[in-house]
């Protein structure tokens, strides 16, 4: 089992005025399945690239089990990864394209076709050990890819997008099969993605980058609950988190479409940070905006009137659009059996204000964060 | 009746690049295949003028003008000089191409584009300028006043070709490279293989296709050229020619030339590279036309 840790590393190509990854720290507990996520370019995939070993460390530490290992080649590293592009050996057959790496590293042959015959098993890829990878299908493709990363046992599993490739219902499919097999391994897995979702669903802990810099760290339900800037805010979450500027006085925040009042806990937060008078950053999820008459007399400090500017229907729930200032659209979510909305119609719509969020207009960062972190 | 009429001529006009690119190839091959049809014709035709030739012969004969060729000239010698000098040129650009297209593609040091792009330049000087300095250092190092001067004459062209046939094949070569996903050479590093096994296990089979188009190349310029045997060869005897030079001698003299014979000689000489053509014709498409190699 190992462990890892980066400690403040920062990474500038060579013909670039600005770092790509800035003061990069994280600590990796063993097993522990990490997801990078953030926009694209915000460095994810070179951070990536520099525990692979394909890209130079400019400053800082890469320790693995206890060793620094920056000039360490990556065959030496002892890690396995899944690339973007599968980047499987076209002239190579589905089985020695598994095998290769333990081919590689002088196991007996009889060992490597035992380990790939397995996995391919796992993989339901046995039918196809023969074919080259161009006789494959995209879903398939991905599923050589993923074996030639699992028929070995290394220190950690790599994973640079591996899934943007599929389409929406294999996506849904592999994402468990990625998370079944870390399980069984139980090695670290640090997986790279600008998808939310997968950041959600498959992490144990996510780091959440922008701009090379990392915004949060912490566990899908912290990073969701708890977020510590507006970019956390909106980044995490679909749809993204209603945020508006307003006004805060006296336990209420007004803007130009409602004006509500904040819960107890938070207003003692709020008015101990000094935020009493001031402008501030509503952020509120589209699931915490409802409407009917249960909510309206659980929060009837916070009903407010509103015309629907468009309305999607999900099946199960209804996104209804309003403009909460202009050219600014909040959305919310409301259950099945709450009230039918039609385009352009009045509606009162109920915000629930214990799970409101927080952000200081200047910084961004959020208040709530700070407060119950100090 | 009335719609049956713009929907003929619609097939027409869908077809129209059809057409138009059969016309054009069937042109094409025309152009091409009649020179060579001619050629093959007067080979098995026994005269001794160009002129009184027709294109069927006359006085037909299957070998009466090969005897003649191995009769009266040292045709196997030109045969085998050329070949021998051919295939080792081949040998030696491709090993060095293939190498030196790697490197271009793969690695970044200091020097890279300025090397690049003085094989870029060097393009631009016509070979034939050289040939006075090219057999000044001949005769410097000695070469004209050895006792085996044939035999170091034919290594130092040789060099000249395999010289030649670096330069531009080079660029051709790194870009093929650059066509492979670079995922691939980092995927194999990650798996755990070394430079050179990237190089030999990974690359090399995918640029199969090029290197096979390169050597093609590089095998038929010493068979076409002359201006450069024809200079720097200064052995007297006949023995001593390519192919190219001994066959130009044929028809040099306008009294005692024999276009038959020399088309016979064409015609052999051709043989070879239509084979090695004929061999590799899939692997030459698919170097030519196919660009990226998809995962």
């Amino acid at each position: 089992m190992s462990k890892i840790s980066l400690k403040n590393i920062n990474k500038k190509y060579p013909n670039s005025e600005h770092c790509s990854v800035r003061d990069f720290n994280l600590d990796i507990e063993e097993g522990e399945f990490i997801v990078l996520v953030g926009p694209s370019g915000c460095g994810k995939s070179t951070t990536l690239r520099m525990i692979a070993g394909l890209e130079d460390i400019t400053e800082g530490e890469f320790i693995l089990d206890g060793e620094v290992v920056n000039n360490v080649s990556s065959k030496d590293r002892d890690i396995a990864m899944v690339f973007q592009s599968y980047a499987l050996y076209p002239h190579m057959s589905v089985r020695e394209n598994i095998g290769y790496g333990l081919k590689l590293r002088n196991y007996p042959s009889s060992t490597v076709k035992k380990q790939v015959d397995s996995i391919s098993e796992d993989l339901f890829l046995t039918q196809y050990l023969e074919r080259k990878p161009k006789e494959l299908s995209g879903g398939q493709r991905q599923r050589v890819a993923l074996g030639r990363a699992m028929v070995r046992t290394p220190k950690l599993y790599l994973m640079d997008e591996p899934l943007s490739n599929l389409d929406a219902k294999l996506r849904t499919t592999t994402r468990t099969e990625i998370s079944r097999m870390h399980r069984n391994k139980g090695a670290i897995t640090i997986y790279v993605t600008h998808d939310q979702v997968e950041a959600m669903t498959m992490a144990d802990r996510i780091v959440l980058m922008s701009m090379g810099k990392i915004q949060q760290i912490g566990t899908p339900k912290e990073l969701f609950t708890n977020p510590k800037n507006c970019f956390v805010a909106t980044f995490i979450g679909m749809p993204s988190m209603n945020l508006i500027e307003g006004a805060y006085k006296k336990g209420k925040f007004s803007c130009p479409a409602f004006t509500i009042s904040v819960c107890d806990t938070d207003r003692i937060i709020l008015d101990e940070a000094g935020y009493d008078g001031k402008s501030i950053f509503l952020g509120a999820r589209s699931s915490s905006i409802r409407s009917g008459k249960k909510y309206e007399q659980t929060f009837p400090d916070s009903c407010f009137e509103t015309t629907a500017m468009n309305v999607e229907y999900l099946g199960d729930s209804v996104n209804v659009f309003f403009e909460a200032a202009p050219q600014n659209m909040f959305v919310g979510t409301l259950g099945t059996g709450e009230r039918e909305v039609d385009i352009d119609e009045k509606i009162t719509l109920v915000i629930d204000n214990t799970k409101l969020h927080f952000f200081d207009s200047e910084t961004e960062e959020s208040i709530k964060f700070n407060a119950t972190k100090t | 009746m009335s719609k049956s009429k713009p929907l003929n001529r619609n097939i027409i006009t869908r077809n129209m690049g059809t057409i138009m690119s059969y016309t054009f190839l069937i042109v094409m091959a025309i152009i091409i295949i009649y020179p060579i049809l001619v050629t093959i014709m007067s080979a098995f035709n026994v005269s001794n003028s160009l002129y009184s030739t027709s294109f069927f012969p006359e006085n037909f004969s299957w070998t009466e003008n090969f005897i003649q060729l191995f009769n009266n000239t040292s045709y196997g010698s030109w045969y085998f000089n050329t070949f021998v000098l051919s295939i080792v040129t081949m040998i030696l650009s491709t090993v060095i191409v293939v190498i030196s297209g790697f490197v271009y593609s793969r690695y970044r040091y200091q020097s890279r584009k300025t090397a690049l792009m003085s094989l870029l330049l060097i393009q631009i000087v016509p070979s034939g300028s050289g040939l006075i300095a090219l057999y000044a250092m001949a005769s410097s190092i000695g070469i004209y006043s050895s006792e085996n001067s044939t035999f170091y004459t034919y290594i130092f062209m040789m060099l000249i070709y395999t010289a030649m046939g670096t330069t531009m094949n080079t660029i051709l070569m790194k870009g093929y490279y650059d066509s492979i996903p670079r995922d691939l050479d980092e995927s194999a590093k990650i798996d755990g293989a070394t430079e050179f096994q990237i190089f030999t296990e990974i690359l090399l089979p995918l640029v199969k296709p090029m290197i096979a188009v390169i050597a093609i190349f590089c095998f038929l310029v010493p068979i076409g050229d002359i201006i450069i045997p024809k200079f720097l060869i200064a052995s007297m005897s006949s023995d001593s020619k390519t192919l190219a030079v001994g066959l130009m001698g044929l028809i040099n003299n306008i009294k005692d030339s024999n276009y038959n014979v020399f088309a016979a000689g064409a015609v052999l000489a051709a043989i070879p590279p239509v084979l090695v053509f004929y061999k590799f014709q899939n692997y030459i498409v698919g170097g030519l036309t196919s660009g990226g190699v998809k995962g």
